[in-house]
């Protein structure tokens, strides 16, 4: 007698970046979830579809910008839908009503649009549907999440996987989720996926490479934070030539914050939620500056960051 | 601004939101997505103008708990309003207008 292997789900459910996606194809590191209410429905549909169902440009794009080398643009639809186009490799349109995304990628095994889709459209949609979003890598240790704030190129990632090495859980790469609701102040994960150079030490901890690509790899890091959790310190990571190293506490203001906000430009009508969330921030979070030289490697910065995740009492063994 | 002596209402408009830090205010103007900071005079005389509503009645009320001259405050007081008039961030009305 044999036994009928159990039929894969019709959808598989997850949450991102604040953003309950129920998904007609497996996507690898992120969260599983319990169905949720105004979920995002993603699939994967035929170039012809996406051609019939979009609406037409409203305008010049919202974004535009290059991605591994493919030109990437984001545009408003004359119905309100957005398109997001990567090269000749993939089409994303979502729907009006932010609850449908349609994906046709050229080469649906090439991995290039998969990570697109898991690193920028879905914390796109997050943030068109009101969670505010700071660029920020962040890790969660036993104090809470830390989150370490720069721009493209600033080492977010490096001291981030630093940090994991040295015993944190992956919060997110790159970019944070801040829901903008009362109570306490918590952010949510992104997936549990990271970009890391070839060479990066700490394989180990790696799980399933996703793709390889000319610079790094995306993998799936598996011992990554899953549910929303209380945002314990906020590191501005500023590195410039010559400069000491150096964590300080800061008495912030929004302003000090506000420039890792994440914003399009359509998005005016968000200013006062993105004052009063981020105000929030700066008056109830501790915000360092973490300076940094250029060169300066990312074990020295850890060993400053470091007692913020884990408090200060935290003894870490001999390697 | 008006002639001294006139009744001067001030109001801080809707489109105008501002939060309180340690060591400065930050104000933002929503229609011209600037952000302003203040110090803690300017704080100050702003929230004497959102409680009084009226220039003339502020004045006297940082008067009163202030140990400085009264015409400092009214020059500091003028500019102030000048200043964030013209910024968008408080509207000054001349009851007496015509």
């Amino acid at each position: 007698m044999t036994t009928k292997p159990p039929e894969p789900p019709a959808f598989w459910h997850y949450r991102a970046f604040a953003l309950p996606v129920r998904s007609s194809l497996p996507l690898p590191g992120l969260a599983p979830s319990a169905p949720e209410t105004g979920a995002l429905t993603l699939e994967v549909a035929p170039r012809r579809e996406i051609d019939d169902l979009w609406s037409g440009p409203a305008g010049e794009p919202i974004w535009s910008t290059a991605i591994d080398g493919s030109p990437y643009a984001m545009r408003l639809g004359r119905a309100d839908d957005y398109l997001m186009t990567y090269g000749d490799d993939a089409l994303y349109l979502l729907s009006a009503d932010l609850r449908e995304l349609r994906c046709a990628p050229e080469q649906p095994a090439d991995p290039a649009w998969r990570r697109l889709l898991l690193d920028t459209v879905l914390w796109t949609v997050s943030l068109l549907r009101g969670v505010e979003l700071m660029h920020a890598s962040a890790v969660k240790g036993t104090t809470g999440v830390v989150a370490i704030a720069a721009f493209s190129g600033g080492g977010k990632t490096s001291l981030a996987w630093e940090l994991i090495r040295r015993g944190a859980a992956l919060f997110t790469d790159d970019i944070l989720a801040l829901p903008a609701v009362g109570g306490e102040l918590r952010a949510h994960p992104g997936p549990g996926l990271m970009n890391l150079p070839h060479a990066e030490q700490g394989r180990h901890l790696v799980g399933e490479v996703l793709g390889s690509f000319p610079t790094e790899e995306w993998v799936t890091v598996p011992r990554a934070a899953l549910g929303a959790e209380r945002l314990a310190a906020v590191c501005l990571l500023r590195r410039r030539r010559g400069a000491t190293l150096a964590l300080r506490r800061l008495n912030p203001t929004v302003l000090d914050l506000l420039p890792f906000s994440l914003a399009f430009p359509d998005l005016r009508g968000r200013l006062q939620q993105q004052f009063m969330l981020y105000s929030r921030v700066a008056t109830e979070v501790p915000v360092y500056e973490l300076s940094a030289s250029l060169d300066a490697p990312p074990g020295s910065l850890a060993d400053l960051v470091e007692p913020l995740a884990t408090g200060p009492d935290r003894r870490r063994p001999a390697a | 601004m008006p002639e001294p002596g006139r009744p001067l209402r001030a109001r801080i408009p809707a489109h105008v939101v501002y939060r309180d830090f340690p060591e400065e205010t930050v104000v933002l103007n929503l229609e011209t997505g600037q952000y302003h900071g203040l110090n803690a005079t300017a704080r100050r005389m702003l929230e004497a103008l959102d409680d009084a509503g009226d220039v003339e009645l502020a004045v006297a009320q940082l008067a009163a708990e202030l140990d400085v001259p009264r015409s400092r405050i009214e020059a500091g007081l003028s500019k102030l309003c000048a200043g964030l008039a013209a910024r968008g961030l408080l509207e000054l009305h001349d009851d007496q207008a015509a």
